[in-house]
């Protein structure tokens, strides 16, 4: 045997297994007859002594694992008598109360698509987005919506309008609910926030209600009370389906002492 | 029967069929060893007793299906959790510091053998188990996972190469490889320690 080939065995040498007796004791001789292979399975020996002390040395998991998988396996097995009653249950039932069944979910699946459809029309007004002259803006704005989605007042307010009939719907007439006085809001007209030519590729949008500071209204050419600087303004701001914001308009209550130049009632 | 007696896949049927006292003793006979694997492998308390739970977790909804066909008892539940440690090793990045996988091979490359008999020679046996522990959790993961199963949970090589999943002969080599780096780590350890300056008492002059 020579160094190489005991290289290649020491490690199941002094493991101790896998090794047939005659290659193990030609090992040993060799180990004998050369010092650097002697010194090398000494060191590996060292090596095994101090890996069976740490084999001896460990903790076990603590005693908390072992309550909570306890718990964890007997919600299980409560569940599981449960769980096959139901199976059985199901695999019992009638066949001919499955058709039953499946009619009534059918209709429910029905109703519930009508329902979604029917409530999700968006708030849809037709109109020019300048003021160019075109059948729509000669005409009321139309708005296709159910009556309490265009009362709601808290924004977002899905609306698909270019800046003009978005302007129009702020005139529009509301419910007898919204028209107490509490809720009544007068508003600025829309200042665009993009050019003209973005507004008529605007399909739809939203309606989002900010806070301002004041002296944003200067921004626009609006007179701005002095007095009440300090106090933010409500504005609504009109974004695209894009995500880019069309126009902006100032609120403000009538019962404030705001500057209401330009301004008219939501109401 | 004795729960003692009866085997490891026989107490895994009795307690997938809701017999409690087969999974209490499921578990006490093989969380020890889990629990040891996954810290050793991990570096971590906390992800040792995870995995552990995760282990019994598993054998209990019997999700992947034990065959013995296709392995031995302590194979399955090691891969499960090695799987377990090796997904939140990844996850967490919370291992002790370890040489990096090229640096590793190239030691193993030229690792010379040490004329220095006993490396732990001078150490205490806490310090020989800390000092070994150590340098475990600073071999590359490829050959600190054959040492955990092969030399510490004492797994055999077949087993150990299905818990990797690759063959015996890589395994073997592995090992080889990894112990020679386990060597040259302790060594350079004791050198380091004897090359430390010795911090001597003094005394206050009054």
């Amino acid at each position: 045997m020579n160094c190489q080939r005991f290289e290649d065995l020491i490690v199941d040498l002094v493991r101790e297994h896998g090794l047939e007796d005659s290659i193990r004791s030609q090992a040993l001789a060799h180990a004998d007859a050369c010092p650097a292979c002697s010194a090398r399975l000494a060191s590996q020996q060292a090596l095994s002594a101090a890996i069976k002390l740490a084999v001896a040395e460990g903790g076990e998991a603590p005693a908390h694992v072992e309550e909570a998988l306890l718990s964890a396996y007997r919600l299980r097995q409560a569940g599981r008598p449960r769980l096959v009653a139901a199976l059985r249950a199901f695999r019992n039932f009638p066949v001919s109360y499955w058709g039953i069944a499946a009619a009534l979910l059918v209709a429910l699946l029905g109703v519930a698509t009508y329902r979604v459809f029917h409530n999700s029309q968006p708030m849809q007004v037709t109109g020019s987005a300048s003021g160019q002259s075109t059948r729509e803006t000669s005409q009321p704005a139309r708005i296709e919506s159910a009556p309490e989605r265009t009362a709601m007042k808290e924004t977002p307010m899905p609306v698909a309008a270019s800046m003009d009939s978005a302007a129009k719907k702020a005139e529009l007439p509301r419910p007898a609910a919204k028209a107490q006085p509490e809720e009544v809001e007068v508003a600025t007209d829309f200042f665009p926030l993009t050019l003209g030519n973005e507004l008529n590729t605007m399909e739809s949008g939203q309606l989002v209600r900010v806070l301002l500071p004041r002296n944003a209204m200067a921004s626009y050419g609006l007179p701005v009370n002095q007095e009440r600087m300090d106090k933010p303004v409500t504005a609504q701001v009109l974004i695209g389906q894009d995500g880019v914001a069309r126009a902006i308009r100032f609120l403000s209550e009538q019962n404030t002492n705001f500057v209401q130049t330009g301004m008219r009632s939501k109401r | 029967m004795a729960m003692e007696e009866t085997s490891d896949l026989q107490m895994l049927r009795l307690a997938q069929a809701g017999e409690e006292a087969a999974f209490v003793a499921l578990y006490r006979r093989w969380q020890g060893s889990l629990y040891r694997y996954s810290l050793r492998l991990s570096g971590s308390a906390p992800v040792a007793e995870d995995v552990t739970q995760e282990v019994f977790l598993a054998l209990m909804d019997g999700v992947s299906g034990f065959d013995p066909a296709l392995g031995s008892f302590p194979s399955y539940v090691y891969g499960i959790a090695r799987n377990h440690v090796l997904r939140r090793m990844s996850r967490e990045r919370f291992f002790a510091p370890m040489a990096d996988e090229a640096e590793g091979e190239q030691q193993g490359a030229h690792a010379t053998w040490s004329v220095q008999s006993d490396p732990l020679g001078d150490l205490t046996r806490q310090e020989k188990i800390e000092s070994l522990h150590r340098a475990i959790s600073t071999l590359p993961l490829r050959y600190r996972e054959v040492v955990v199963l092969c030399e510490l949970q004492e797994l055999s090589y077949a087993d150990a190469a299905q818990v990797i999943g690759c063959p015996e002969g890589t395994i073997r080599s592995r090992l080889h490889r990894a112990r020679i780096l386990l060597l040259d780590k302790l060594q350079e350890k004791t050198s380091e320690d004897v090359r430390a300056p010795r911090i001597e008492p003094a005394r206050c002059l009054p």
